[in-house]
């Protein structure tokens, strides 16, 4: 055992009772830590780190000798050596960065997780401003998850009221100060920093999820919907949730179903027993001129795969009857009317009534088309059906087909677009769909023209009150 | 509020070494028989390994200079240093490395049309600015 002189330097002299050198037996620098210890734990402290360990900023000299190294504290002493201890003198400006943060932490709160969870529960916006790829990982429960790239674009379609509380969050808590100090200049008046970000949250206990994502393709693919407020992500996954029926894979049809599969609506069934012919090529863009005699439905199955293997397609090359109508219609969400005659056309409406469907209907004729939404089933503002319009079909001769009557080949491909527009509104839930209106075209004139349509409180299939009546005969219905 | 008596030459001393260093950034030692008044100031090299963005004194020469100082019966009360292209104040980093009870005197945009010259006390809780006295 060595008698040791410590010299203390006088930023720490306040640790060691105002003395400058202090006398401690030790035989090692470790055991005089250890006696300093016992006598000025506060000493100690400032020049070991909880585990024990030489601080970075505060050296170690035995008498000129600068101790280094693992074995540092190994090191023996003798009697009169002198320990000094030595604060590193350090410090600076810092880069750009460490100024511009230290320069934030002035004018943005930061909050722990907890609070922030506390205040989130009474009506403050916990907004995640982490990319999608981090997003996936987990995010808070009930965060309202936006990317700082589109921050400023898009936050007041996601939080319309400046003075609603907005807590920041990102992956650590420096990337949210930036957010923040761009939501203030915005004008949000009440914004703070979740001190830590979702590390902390998520190790602090504080609740969140594994949110559905696009993943990467879907992403890309859909990338000018993702721009979108009205689609976003969230839409876009509602159309990928969505089951729309097309009766029909001819001039109207083709056209909805390449658009709605590029749009990325993730059910498409197809109801057609016909098959592809050449005459059809002049409108029925989905079908191709080496699919000829191929069945309707699976031409256009394969069209559909060949421009979006992601949406699922089922085929149904029944005849569609009052007999296997209600063996389809319950697993869409929608149905879109391409049909050419008027006993089919009746059938999807009443079946449509039946299972409280919206019913897109489509109709050509030489060089006019019209287009509306039957929807009694809607909620809240319900609208008319078919048969509130024509409660009984024109006469035969009254009403020719397109084989008939012929009819321009671009035609069909403007209403059923049309068609396909009013569908993913109506799976969006956005902007007006055509109920209660008819949309006419004239091709000839270039003319659109709307037409309101009431309901009929008396109708004998949406009618106030009445009970679904059944289906008909529809061909005999129809042959008058 | 506290105050630190440092005498106009030593103040352009340390001013004139500032724009000196400039861009980097310029350090040293405060001198005295005891806090409150700087009795001479030392200009030391920066040792930082980027020094447009910190300071760093080598211990060693700490150490020398300390004994030297008690020799005369003075003590190391502080530190200055500048702050090339930022205000004088107290930046994350020297919170982050400061200590206790230290007169840091720092120079604020040494070489613009207004340069700054602020003392501040580093007490255990923190940076509190002080008046200068001459």
């Amino acid at each position: 055992m060595s008698t040791v002189i410590v010299r203390i330097p006088a930023p720490l002299r306040g640790f060691a009772d105002g003395r400058a050198e202090l006398e401690v037996e030790a035989a090692r620098v470790e055991q005089l830590l250890e006696r300093l210890g016992e006598q000025h734990i506060g000493l100690v402290q400032r020049i070991l780190t909880p585990e024990g360990e030489l601080r970075p900023f505060v050296n170690l000299f035995v008498d000129d000798q600068r101790l280094r190294g693992d074995d540092a504290l190994q090191r023996q002493l003798s009697p009169g050596q002198v320990v000094s201890i030595i604060p590193a003198v350090a410090g600076g400006a810092g880069s750009a960065r460490e100024q511009r943060l230290a320069a934030l932490r002035q004018s943005i709160v930061e909050i722990t997780p907890a609070e922030a969870r506390r205040r989130q529960e009474q009506g403050a916006v916990l907004l995640d401003v982490r990319e999608q790829d981090e997003v996936a990982g987990g995010s808070p429960d009930d965060a309202v998850r936006l990317g700082r790239s589109f921050l400023e674009l898009r936050i007041e379609d996601l939080v319309p009221d400046l003075e609603t509380p907005v807590l920041v969050l990102c992956g650590g808590g420096t990337r949210s100060l930036f957010a923040a100090e761009d939501l203030q200049r915005l004008g949000y008046a009440d914004v703070s920093s979740v001190a830590g970000g979702f590390n902390r949250w998520k190790d602090e206990g504080q609740p969140f999820e594994v949110p559905r994502m696009l993943d990467a393709a879907a992403r890309d693919r859909y990338s000018r919907h993702l721009l979108m407020p009205e689609v976003g992500e969230a839409g876009q996954l509602r159309l990928a949730d969505s089951r729309v029926l097309l009766v029909g894979a001819g001039g109207l049809g083709s056209p909805a179903a390449l658009y709605l599969a590029a749009a990325g609506v993730g059910t498409l069934g197809i109801v057609d027993h016909d098959v592809v012919d050449r005459s059809n090529l002049q409108r029925q863009v989905i079908h191709t001129d080496d699919r000829v005699g191929m069945p309707k439905a699976e031409s256009a199955r394969q069209a559909i795969q060949a421009l979006n293997p992601g949406v699922r397609v089922n085929l149904h090359q029944e005849y569609l009857d009052s007999g296997t109508v209600d063996t389809i219609f319950p697993d869409y969400d929608l149905v879109l009317d391409g049909t050419d005659n008027f006993a089919t056309r009746y059938l999807i409406n009443d079946a449509c009534i039946k299972h409280r469907l919206p019913n897109v209907h489509g109709a050509v004729f030489r060089f006019e088309g019209q287009v509306s939404v039957f929807w009694p089933a809607r909620d809240g503002a319900p609208g008319p059906c078919y048969r509130c319009l024509f409660p009984e079909p024109p006469p035969p001769e009254l009403a020719p087909s397109c084989s008939e009557a012929g009819v321009l080949g671009v035609l069909p491909g403007v209403i059923g677009l049309l068609q396909a527009v009013e569908t993913v509104k109506i799976l969006l839930q956005v902007g007006d769909p055509l109920v209660g209106r008819l949309l006419f075209y004239d091709a000839l004139a270039g003319r659109f023209q709307e037409m309101r349509m009431e309901r009929a409180p008396e109708c004998a299939y949406c009618g106030d009150g009445k009970a679904f009546p059944g289906y008909v005969d529809y061909e005999q219905f129809c042959r008058g | 509020m506290l105050a630190v008596c440092i005498g106009a030459s030593l103040r352009h001393s340390i001013l004139a070494e500032a724009r000196q260093r400039f861009p980097c950034e310029a350090c040293g030692f405060l001198l005295g028989a005891g806090p409150g008044r700087v009795a001479e100031v030392l200009h030391m090299a920066n040792e930082a390994t980027d020094p447009e963005q910190h300071y760093l004194i080598d211990p060693e020469r700490y150490l020398r200079i300390e004994s030297e100082a008690s020799g005369r019966g003075l003590q190391v009360i502080g530190v200055w240093h500048s702050h090339p292209i930022a205000a004088a104040v107290p930046s994350a980093t020297d919170v982050a490395q400061a200590w206790p009870d230290w007169h840091y005197l720092i120079v604020g945009y040494p070489t613009g049309d207004v340069p700054e010259l602020r003392a501040w006390w580093s007490a255990t809780d923190g940076f509190q600015e002080e008046v200068l006295h001459t």
